[in-house]
């Protein structure tokens, strides 16, 4: 069982891909056993990708057992609750995606069930007011869950907003002080095997020759080993979703943080907003083929409050994914095994599961097909059903008035994400595949906020009196409300917890 | 189906009267009579039989709390060779490390002699194992305050419940009139409970949309099929492989090869049951995972021994 362990890994490209591979691997890969090996180039830029996640982030953090505060503070973090998404279904229109759940089950049954019911006899469409998620962060309010389980405060549920570039710089003194070696160089060359392409080692423009068993390509779009040398083949899905730019911009703050991301829709794409405690981070996504640049960052420059803090940064891209992630001794992670636009902050999680994946199924030199065949497999599967929950943003939709708009209507779904679709509008029903990131709670929140239903519901949301039905109801939305009452402000709980003056106060100690 | 006309569900005691009681509980028929029409039985009154942990929530729901008819809480289910196959995890995961590794490890390595199921976890599972003759007729009781009774009239629309019922025309089948099922009483039931559930999602949609909720209930039924029979292709194979599907193939390969049990959509088996049913067939990992080699030998020594059922029992 333990012969053959992979004895060297080699990780081309640090960023948040990179060092999120080291870090974990070098907190599960035994050290007398295994050299973890870095190489990343100051000269070469990194995308930075993310600033926002869901909440799975944190338990990558609690498995590198990162301490969340200090981890907070060292990003310039901010906790988000969800994403508000604006003009989505009409223009006009705002709803909120939360993390966490909508009120409580009842009967054994899911809760919109009854709330459809409701809403259908009384009017009562607020699907807001039974998320203390939605709740908390229209009020500007953040506290972590108490642990009880039969507390309401258990069930909010949190992710982050940080700076991409300072999580890669505290993973990588993570990384190093487990041992992780970090070597400042940019890769010229790929030495293969010429029986089966292995790869054997990589060159380095100082001179420098690095022999590797198991090589990680982290060097973003370029997919310098996964293709330059592997020729792996990339699968692309812009006809799908035709965003192919997009344009960043810094600005100051003008308010405290809001605990939640802003996705704008616009005429050909969308922009964003994530506010961390320093700056705040905009962008706007778009399609070329419908947009050119200079509207592009005209939209993004009349969407920011904040004076901006660097010139307007421009990024191309092709959505799509990796034919293989893994291909021969080389496993493509981050934006070197595909690109999903960051409408549902899938980035930095996209990531996560590629590592998480990877140490699940880690080989040793033998290289088992099996290992990596099921590893495709799954990284596969997580990329189409990530793909199929954006395309929901555009299909489900009453926009019609731009030529984007117009297009992104005639596009022939999916079957599954057509059924899907066809099944919570119609009936509230829904199911979930195996190994899905996005619950019912994501799909309601999207299908509901964009005026696609659910029509129908579970009769057993029947079985209740009407009365019985508006009172519990009332009753979840009264102790939603309360529990938000009593929670401090998103700013107060970063102050007392995790603030970067808290640390520049402890650095003057 | 037009809603006033009687329904008439068909199937042996067990199978009908449940369907009964779960379609009047949670898809009351806008005053249309539920009639139930008893076939042969397929298990006899002081045979037991056990109710996974779902299916008590089910019955929970339905008024029939189990425990109040003497029904014993249970850790498993057992397969025709006397297979147990456990609802609740084997031992703990340390540092990361899924226990099953652990114990691949501490097998090859520290001379484990105890199998894998004799560190499932203690506790309640919410599984209960409860006489047929008592259960049926609770379930009957239940059913004459919901407005079901013994079949009196003939009726065109059927609920077909018996797979042995081959010339009446239902308008749909439920649990064993799906699909072969093997001769066990846990199968058999799951199968109903499952095929009921989705008949109740799909039944009241309106009208327009008769054609998505059939092809839902297809599907649904479709993935119960293929799991349920991977899993008895496993427990009722003697060491044969020729009735494993091609999803089944891959999942022995990658347990084979990986130790873990490789994610399929729709299961209705949980890991530790695959597990157990992958072992007791002595299909068992050649690997359990690099990462079990993070720990040391002593860290996997203490590990096991703190999972061992007599340690937890005291807990």
């Amino acid at each position: 069982m333990s012969s053959n362990p992979i004895r060297r890994v080699v990780i081309v490209g640090g960023g948040t891909a990179g060092w999120m591979t080291a870090a974990a691997l070098s907190r599960y890969l035994p050290k007398a056993t295994t050299e973890i090996t870095l190489i990343e180039s100051d000269a070469i830029g990194t995308v930075g990708v993310g600033e926002a996640t869901i909440p799975q982030i944190a338990d990558f953090n609690r498995m590198l057992g990162i301490d969340e505060n200090e981890f907070v503070r060292e990003t310039s973090g901010t906790f988000k609750l969800g994403i508000e998404f604006a003009n989505w279904g009409k223009l006009g229109d705002r709803y909120f995606h939360p993390f966490g759940t909508y009120g409580f089950d009842l009967e054994g049954t899911d809760f919109h069930h009854f709330w459809v019911r409701l809403s259908q006899l009384e009017q009562d469409a607020d699907l807001d007011a039974y998320s203390l998620n939605a709740s908390a962060a229209y009020s500007g309010k953040f506290i972590r869950p108490d642990g009880d389980p039969r507390s309401v405060l258990n069930r909010i549920n949190y992710a982050f907003h940080f700076d991409a570039t300072r999580y890669a710089a505290y993973l990588r003194k993570y990384s190093e002080t487990r041992g992780v070696s970090r070597i400042e160089g940019k890769v010229v060359q790929v030495n293969q095997r010429s029986e089966d392409g292995f790869i054997t080692s990589v060159d380095l423009e100082s001179g420098l020759h690095l022999e590797g068993d198991l090589f990680v390509d982290c060097t973003g779009f370029r997919g310098l080993l996964i293709e330059g040398a592997l020729k792996t083949g990339y699968e692309d899905w812009s006809d799908l979703l035709p965003m192919d730019r997009a344009v960043a911009l810094p600005t100051k703050s003008v308010e405290s943080p809001k605990p939640y991301t802003i996705a704008t829709a616009r005429e050909a794409g969308w922009t964003w907003r994530i506010p961390l405690q320093h700056r705040v981070g905009n962008g706007h996504v778009y399609s070329s083929r419908f947009m050119d640049t200079e509207r592009a960052t005209e939209i993004l420059l009349e969407a920011v409050d904040g004076e901006p803090l660097a010139d307007p940064r421009h990024l191309r891209f092709v959505t799509g994914r990796r034919k293989k992630f893994w291909n021969a001794n080389c496993v493509a992670i981050g934006l070197s095994a595909g690109f999903l636009e960051p409408l549902e902050s899938t980035s930095i999680h996209l990531i996560q599961s590629g590592v998480s994946k990877l140490l699940a199924l880690f080989p040793n030199q033998e290289f088992n097909p099996i290992e990596r065949d099921e590893y495709n497999r799954l990284l596969g599967v997580g990329y189409e059903h990530t793909r199929d929950f954006i395309l929901l943003h555009y299909v489900a939709t009453e926009r019609a008035d731009t030529p984007f708009w117009q297009y992104v209507q005639s596009l022939e779904l999916p079957e599954t994400l057509a059924h899907k679709m066809a099944l919570l509008e119609s009936s509230g029903s829904f199911f979930r595949y195996e190994d899905e990131l996005f619950s019912v709670v994501s799909w309601l929140a999207v299908m509901h906020g964009q005026r696609r239903g659910p029509k129908g519901y579970n009769p057993v949301a029947d079985g209740l009196s009407v009365s019985n039905l508006s009172q519990s109801l009332a009753n979840m939305r009264g102790l939603i409300g309360k529990t938000v009452a009593a929670m401090p402000t998103h700013q107060q709980f970063i102050d007392r917890y995790c603030g970067i003056q808290n640390k520049r106060s402890m650095e003057s100690v | 189906m037009a809603q006033q006309d009687p329904v008439t569900i068909v199937g042996s005691p067990l199978d009908a009267w449940l369907t009964a009681v779960m379609l009047a509980r949670f898809a009351p028929l806008a005053g249309a009579k539920l009639q139930v029409l008893e076939t042969s039985p397929v298990a006899r009154v002081d045979d037991v039989v056990v109710l996974r942990p779902e299916m008590v929530r089910t019955n929970v729901s339905i008024g029939l709390d189990p425990k109040r008819l003497g029904a014993q809480p249970v850790q498993a289910w057992a397969g025709p060779h006397r297979q147990s196959l456990p609802f609740n995890s084997f031992g703990r995961p340390l540092k990361g490390v899924s226990f099953v590794a652990i114990w691949l490890r501490a097998r090859e390595e520290l001379g484990e002699t105890r199998s894998l199921q004799s560190f499932v976890s203690a506790g309640q599972t919410g599984g209960c194992a409860i006489e047929v003759g008592r259960y049926v007729q609770a379930l009957k009781t239940i059913a004459t305050k919901v407005g079901v009774t013994p079949c009196t009239q003939a009726s065109e629309h059927i609920v077909q419940a018996d797979p042995n019922l081959t010339e009446a025309q239902p308008d749909c089948s439920v649990g064993a009139a799906v699909m072969t099922l093997r001769p066990s009483t846990t199968l058999r039931l799951q199968a109903v409970h499952k095929s009921v559930l989705a008949l109740i999602d799909c039944w009241s949609w309106r009208e327009n949309d008769r054609d998505l909720a059939a092809r839902e209930y297809d599907r649904r039924l479709q993935a119960m099929q293929a799991s349920i029979e991977d899993m008895q292709a496993l427990l009722w194979s003697d060491g044969r492989t020729d009735d494993y599907s091609s999803r089944l193939k891959h999942r022995v390969s990658v347990w084979q090869n990986v130790g873990r049990i490789a994610p399929v959509d729709d299961d209705q088996f949980t890991p530790q049951e695959w597990m157990a049913a992958f072992l007791s067939a002595e299909l068992v990992p050649s690997a359990a995972g690099r990462l079990v080699h993070s720990l040391t030998l002593a860290e996997i020594s203490d590990h096991v021994e703190t999972c061992s059922p007599k340690e937890v029992a005291n807990v």
